[in-house]
């Protein structure tokens, strides 16, 4: 009985909540937009809360390798020391820009995700070489596609030879602006189906539930 | 004084005549203008209709004599009011004024007149006749997204009739989807090989559409792994997919009898730094060498560092996005991907549930209504382009034409 009103109780709630949320897109009236909008400001806390939750489980994560001194814990230490480090300096002296908190932002984090974001170049070569290999008759088209594509978009070829470019403003406007177009539209079916069956609770995945 | 005519007298004898002209002119326009400016008139103003009330539009004609430096919108309060206050400033050209209530906020079904004032370049003003009262009111509906609302009320009563039938036990045919038929497969690959499966949710929470049929094939998966005493990871990036994915392979473990094989150090968080995540997360699958990589969700540039990292350990890659920017990238790298709406239909018919396969039915229909709908619009936009959906009107015997050409083309455009 108590595990039932446990699931039935968020159930009713989300029934409820995202009628609600769904019919308010379509209502401008105050008496329904200013509800909508402070459950839409209820998030920020429980974003907050929800972050400091995780926070908790991967140090926990981390200290439970390092008690048991799992494989590769080392970098379980070092994890736990960058994050302590971080949590004080934060604490101690703010976040503000010019304090150690932003400076070791600015200098360590933002400079290893520039390096990740640069490998992108590399990937990216290596992704199309794979895919730009002519074994089927789709496979070619989508060759000749890429090659046209390219072309037309370097500057000189533009000049050199009017055609390409047209061809490839062609195949950008066109063909490719249908098919996502085409995919656009059945996503956008798809996330309203999902969502219909969340409300009515045909799908009970978002609770952590087998269906 | 004095200075003024020395300064006077020393342009005089230093310039030209004509300099001397136009200080006479300057001197003497405001005794011009007191006589000329006239004020802005037919002031109209009417509530702004589809909002939540408080905005009121207001429109003048120009002022005739000219010479306006601007215009300063003053809006009085109660019908009989002849004060008020500026609300808004609008240029010598322009006509029209949009009184949001930024400064002083428009109270709904009270009484507001508007008078416009005209100011010339010396400060001298010309007031218009007050508006007519007009009052502001909040709308019940916004009937510019009639045609959003009727199309989903279309797609509702579709998914409602279609949950019937599953129901009723009817059984419908979908088309199988081949990356949903490899899913097994993949599994059944890492656990001969002895080596992980490898899930990642995408980066968005799971309190979007794609995060959550990820979800969904997740219990799949995980319950796959379990059964063939397989261990499965989920690198979380979302701080609030992370609890749901947790409960959610441990459901699975549970279901398959495996209570004791669940660890949940696999279903961990990371991070919520893409490429921070894209960090973690190909550092694991370099050293746990995955056999089968999942990349179900929604993605962005990070995925492809991802992807070509599992293909670089040699794992067998089956992806579904609606990111329709990655999508390029996920068949480029995937040995299966899932374009799009598979994503959300694989989701629904991966459980078996009747009323759950029923649903994709609703997508289906509702593409097909789009298939005619498409091309008729595009058919009769291109008749009254041409001229010819009025003669047709006509020929049709539709008692106004005109109008009705125009209410199909407004219509055909979203409008009202």
């Amino acid at each position: 009985m108590k595990e039932r009103l446990g699931y039935r109780v968020p159930f009713v709630l989300l029934l409820i909540l995202g009628i609600f949320m769904a019919a308010q897109y379509y209502i401008p009236h105050p008496m329904v937009q200013k509800p909508a909008q402070m459950m839409i400001q209820w998030k920020q806390p429980l974003n907050a809360f929800i972050i400091f939750l995780a926070l908790f489980g991967l140090a926990a994560m981390h200290v439970r390798k390092v008690i048991r001194k799992q494989r590769r814990w080392g970098y379980s230490v070092i994890t736990l020391t960058s994050m302590a480090l971080m949590i004080f300096v934060g604490m101690v002296w703010g976040t503000r820009h010019g304090t150690i908190f932003s400076d070791l932002f600015k200098h360590v984090i933002t400079p290893i995700e520039a390096t990740m974001f640069s490998l992108l170049a590399f990937f990216v070569a290596s992704a199309a070489f794979r895919a730009f290999r002519a074994r089927t008759v789709g496979a070619t088209v989508l060759l000749l596609s890429a090659v046209v594509v390219i072309l037309g978009l370097i500057p000189v070829v533009e000049d050199l030879c009017p055609p390409i470019a047209r061809a490839s403003d062609f195949l950008l406007k066109y063909p490719n602006t249908a098919a996502k177009r085409a995919i656009m539209i059945g996503v956008a079916l798809g996330a309203i189906s999902v969502a219909m069956k969340t409300i009515l609770g045909i799908d009970k995945t978002i609770l952590g539930r087998d269906r | 004084m004095r200075w003024a005519a020395t300064t006077l007298y020393k342009i005089y004898v230093r310039s030209n005549c004509q300099t001397m002209v136009f200080f006479v002119l300057l001197a003497i326009s405001p005794g011009l203008s007191a006589h000329g400016l006239a004020p802005a008139h037919n002031v109209t103003a009417q509530d702004e209709p589809d909002d939540g009330g408080g905005v009121i539009q207001v429109r003048w004609e120009i002022s005739e004599s000219g010479g306006v430096a601007r215009y300063e919108i003053i809006r009085m309060k109660g019908a009989g009011a002849t004060d008020g206050i500026v609300v808004g400033v609008r240029n010598g050209a322009q006509d029209s004024f949009l009184d949001e209530g930024d400064e002083h906020a428009i109270e709904n079904d009270v009484d507001y007149r508007y008078t416009v004032r005209a100011v010339g370049a010396d400060g001298e003003t010309a007031d218009s006749e007050p508006s007519a009262q007009v009052r502001a009111s909040a709308s019940w509906l916004d009937t510019t997204l009639a045609a959003n609302m009727v199309a989903v009320i279309v797609f509702a009563a579709m998914f409602f009739v279609l949950v019937m039938r599953g129901r009723r036990g009817k059984p419908l045919y979908i088309r199988p989807i081949d990356a949903l038929e490899a899913m097994d497969d993949a599994v059944g690959r890492a656990a001969e090989m002895g080596r992980p499966v490898f899930y990642a949710p995408g980066l968005h929470s799971v309190t979007q559409p794609a995060t959550v049929a990820s979800i969904g094939l997740l219990s799949r998966v995980a319950e796959k792994s379990a059964r063939l005493h397989t261990r499965i990871m989920v690198p979380n990036y979302d701080p609030l997919t992370w609890p749901v994915a947790q409960e959610v392979v441990r459901q699975s473990f549970i279901k398959a009898g495996r209570q004791e094989e669940y660890d949940p150090d696999d279903i961990s968080y990371l991070t919520s730094r893409s490429f921070t995540y894209a960090a973690a997360v190909a550092g694991m699958i370099v050293r746990e060498k995955p056999a089968t990589n999942f990349l179900f969700g929604h993605f962005y540039s990070e995925f492809l560092i991802l992807a070509e990292t599992g293909a670089a350990t040699g794992a067998l890659q089956i992806g579904g996005t609606d990111s329709t920017a990655q999508l390029p990238f996920f068949i480029t790298t995937c040995d299966k991907t899932m374009i799009g709406e598979e994503l959300f239909a694989a989701a629904a018919i991966v459980g078996d549930d009747p009323i759950s396969r029923s649903t994709v039915k609703a997508h289906d229909w509702f593409k097909v209504a789009l298939m005619v709908l498409i091309p008729t619009g595009i058919a009769v936009g291109m008749l009254a382009d041409f001229g010819m959906l009025e003669e047709l009107l006509h020929g049709l015997g539709v008692g106004d034409p005109a109008a009705a050409a125009s209410g199909i083309v407004e219509a055909l455009r979203g409008g009202r």
